[in-house]
């Protein structure tokens, strides 16, 4: 999009002192230059300790093997949540909430026992009629021949039908869990889905209660074969604390929303980039058993988890201390060429496509992987029946979210074609500025005094717009907005990495009481930000499509 | 060379020469012996190489050690025959082993 935003962070990856190298920056993957500074860490310093960073010192791995060795050094390498859980950012201590995913066996394994089941065979095959069925639904009731919103209509309510049904959830309430999945994900903030941590809490009681009352039905029911009868009926769960109770509830609810989501939305951009690959699944569907585990790692919805030393423990012949903060970064070892040919390529037809990093290993491995991936291979089995295109028409973006380090959105415009009118399969693209709900959205832009920018020296302002507010949840609701005057050089000072350029002013624009001249830079601040309350993980890519205030829309709305 | 048999989910039966040293879910990987999906890829990490031992040869393949006891113990379709597969190891003494394959690993 815009040209110079793309500062060479080959050359800067490989330049900049290893010591300086932080890859927990945000920056990194809204802008989706993660890539060489893990290839350099890969070749050069497979364990790497960074010494201060956003969220403080810490040490990353990765490689795939070490990896694979973390997580099997689970006796040593701690999720539990009283030393900082499974995130990046560390919680404080009278805000965490207990989950199995952040507990340590014994007790984890008892708790996750419980659960387990959900994925047995039989039920899966189960939920598989139940899925099936409501991926019809919702494929059928899509506008045809026009440009449409990917993720509303198929990722997110695709998502939240499954967790409706998982938790055999009053079904016209279903979008109460994508809520309480945001809540729960959140960083408080004015505008955003929860401005504080009461606010949460308040919304947690909500979830709380009404999941209690779903619980005392089903406890004095025979057991049944959804999350709540299980927790209600399992040995290990039937008498948690109702702080427990929501501890895993939210676990369930995270675990399987953003994660498949991202997938969903994912897979749809990637077969559009990559046409070669996307022929091949027309011409060849049984492809998608091996494209959806191939989507998965390439998306790699959840970048990281985190683990906490409890004794001195060697990796990589690096000497990691009792106390250390261990970030294995399941994003950098889903590239590792020693372990996944051609890594950085999306092929559907790998011999080997299971072989990643996406859903973890060891005792804490995904206990959705088989339901994601049941999903995920419905949804496309359902697709290619009924549209031999569907085609990406707004320009694909990351997010960057301040609940999140990075945070997730999702392919905002597609549209399909409807079979009638399909000459070429492929049918022409829509310019950017001929976008539907992108163009007449209102971009309207605010400037708030706040803080200069460590690394700026325009004007710091907050971006609100009618769509961004919209997204204020998931999003963080505002992006700071930096104005600086001069040209910068790209590679010379490249935007800092906390930095991104959203637009070259080609004309005056007005920016709340400000005016912007042509010439001058307008960019965005990644805010300085953080993981949610220690569910789902950690940093999260999502691909968004038309959603930050453009260039074009801009200059011509500013001027007015 | 010692000899496996698999009997997949719905009574197939595959039986392949495995060199000693070799696991059971090596054999069945590079044979796509189908219902073995061996995820980790022998690591002990995934628990979808998942098999029964039938018969009397459970003295015989071991019990399962600590990591993969906890990994089984996450399997809804696990017996008390269950091994994972990636940690038996082929040998002379285990020439005619028999493994039954679960309906579906996860
Ligand atoms: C593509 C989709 C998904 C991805 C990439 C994903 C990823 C992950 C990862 C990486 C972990 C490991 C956490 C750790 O090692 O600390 C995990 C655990 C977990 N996931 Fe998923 N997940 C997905 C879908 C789901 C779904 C649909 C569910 C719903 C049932 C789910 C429920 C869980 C639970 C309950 C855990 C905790 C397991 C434990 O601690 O033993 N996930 N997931
Ligand atoms: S292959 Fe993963 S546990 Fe055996």
């Amino acid at each position: 999009m815009n040209a110079p935003a793309n500062v060479d962070h080959e050359t800067l990856a490989a330049s900049l002192p290893l010591d300086r190298i932080d890859v927990s920056d945000p920056a990194l993957y809204r802008d989706d230059v993660w890539m060489p500074y893990f290839r350099r860490l890969r070749r050069e310093d497979p364990v790497h300790y960074c010494a201060s960073s956003m969220f403080g010192p810490y040490w990353s791995v990765t490689k795939y093997k070490d990896i694979m060795q973390a997580e099997l050094a689970h006796k040593v390498l701690s999720s539990d949540s009283s030393l900082g859980g499974i995130t990046i950012r560390d919680r404080p201590k009278d805000l965490r909430l207990p989950m199995f995913i952040a507990m340590d066996p014994p007790r984890h394994d008892e708790q996750r026992k419980v659960v387990q089941p959900i994925v047995a065979p039989a039920n899966l095959a189960k939920l598989e009629h139940i899925i099936r069925e409501r991926v019809c639904r919702i494929l059928d009731g899509l506008p045809r021949g026009e440009t449409f919103n990917w993720v509303d209509h198929v990722s997110i309510e695709l998502t939240v039908q499954m967790l409706a049904t998982l938790f055999d959830f009053p079904f016209e309430d279903r979008r109460k869990l994508s809520f309480w999945s945001d809540c729960a994900t959140a960083l408080p903030e004015a505008g955003g889905v929860i401005d504080s941590e009461e606010k949460r809490e308040e919304v947690f009681a909500e979830c709380l209660a009404y999941f209690t009352n779903l619980w005392n039905k089903r406890v004095n029911a025979e057991p049944r074969p959804d999350l709540i009868s299980m927790l209600a009926h399992g040995e290990a769960t039937r008498n948690m604390t109702p702080r427990e109770f929501l501890g895993n509830l939210i676990l369930l609810i995270v675990g399987g929303n953003d994660t498949t989501r991202n997938s969903i939305s994912g897979g749809v951009l990637f077969l559009n980039q990559n046409p070669e690959e996307y022929r091949k699944l027309r011409e060849n569907p049984a492809l998608i058993e091996s494209m959806v585990p191939e989507i998965i790692r390439y998306q790699t919805p959840l970048a990281h988890m985190r683990r906490t030393a409890i004794e001195d423990y060697e990796l990589g012949g690096k000497r990691i201390r009792a106390g250390d903060k261990v970030i294995m970064w399941y994003i950098s070892g889903n590239r590792d060429e020693e372990a996944i040919e051609e890594p950085d390529r999306f092929i559907i037809d790998r011999k080997r496509p299971r072989q990643h990093l996406s859903f973890g290993f060891g005792v804490h491995r995904c206990v959705g992987n088989r339901l994601a991936e049941m999903q995920l291979k419905i949804l496309w089995e359902e697709i290619l029946r009924r549209f031999p295109v569907i085609e990406v028409v707004g320009e694909p973006r990351l997010a960057v979210g301040q609940r999140d380090a990075v945070e997730a959105e999702g392919v905002r415009q597609v549209r399909h074609r409807d079979p009638a009118h399909v000459q070429d399969g492929r049918g022409g693209r829509l310019p950017l500025g001929a976008r539907g709900a992108g163009v007449s959205d209102p971009h309207p832009v605010q400037v708030v005094q706040g803080p200069l920018h460590p690394l700026d020296t325009g004007v710091q302002g907050v971006v609100r717009s009618g769509r961004a507010g919209v997204e204020a949840g998931r999003r963080g609701g505002v992006g700071q907005l930096w104005r600086g005057a001069e040209q910068r050089v790209p590679g010379e000072r490249p935007l800092g990495l906390g930095q991104r350029l959203l637009h070259v002013a080609d004309r005056q624009v007005r920016l709340g009481d400000h005016r912007c001249h042509r010439g001058e830079h307008l960019g965005e601040v990644v805010p300085g930000s953080a993981v949610g309350p220690g569910v789902g993980g950690g940093l999260r890519r999502e691909l968004l499509v038309d959603q930050q205030v453009t260039g074009g829309d801009h200059g011509e709305r500013g001027d007015r | 060379m010692p000899q496996v048999t698999y009997i997949e989910h719905n009574g197939t039966e595959h039986r392949i020469e495995l060199e000693a040293g070799q696991s059971v879910m090596q054999g069945a990987v590079n044979n796509n012996i189908p219902g073995i999906d061996a995820d980790c890829g022998g690591e002990c990490a995934c628990a979808t190489c998942h098999v029964y031992v039938e018969g009397d040869w459970l003295p015989r393949t071991g019990t399962p050690g600590e990591q993969e006891a906890s990994m089984l113990s996450f399997a809804a379709t696990a017996q008390p025959n269950s091994r994972l597969s990636c940690q038996i190891r082929m040998s002379e003494e285990l020439d005619g082993l028999v493994v039954r394959l679960p309906e579906a690993q996860h």
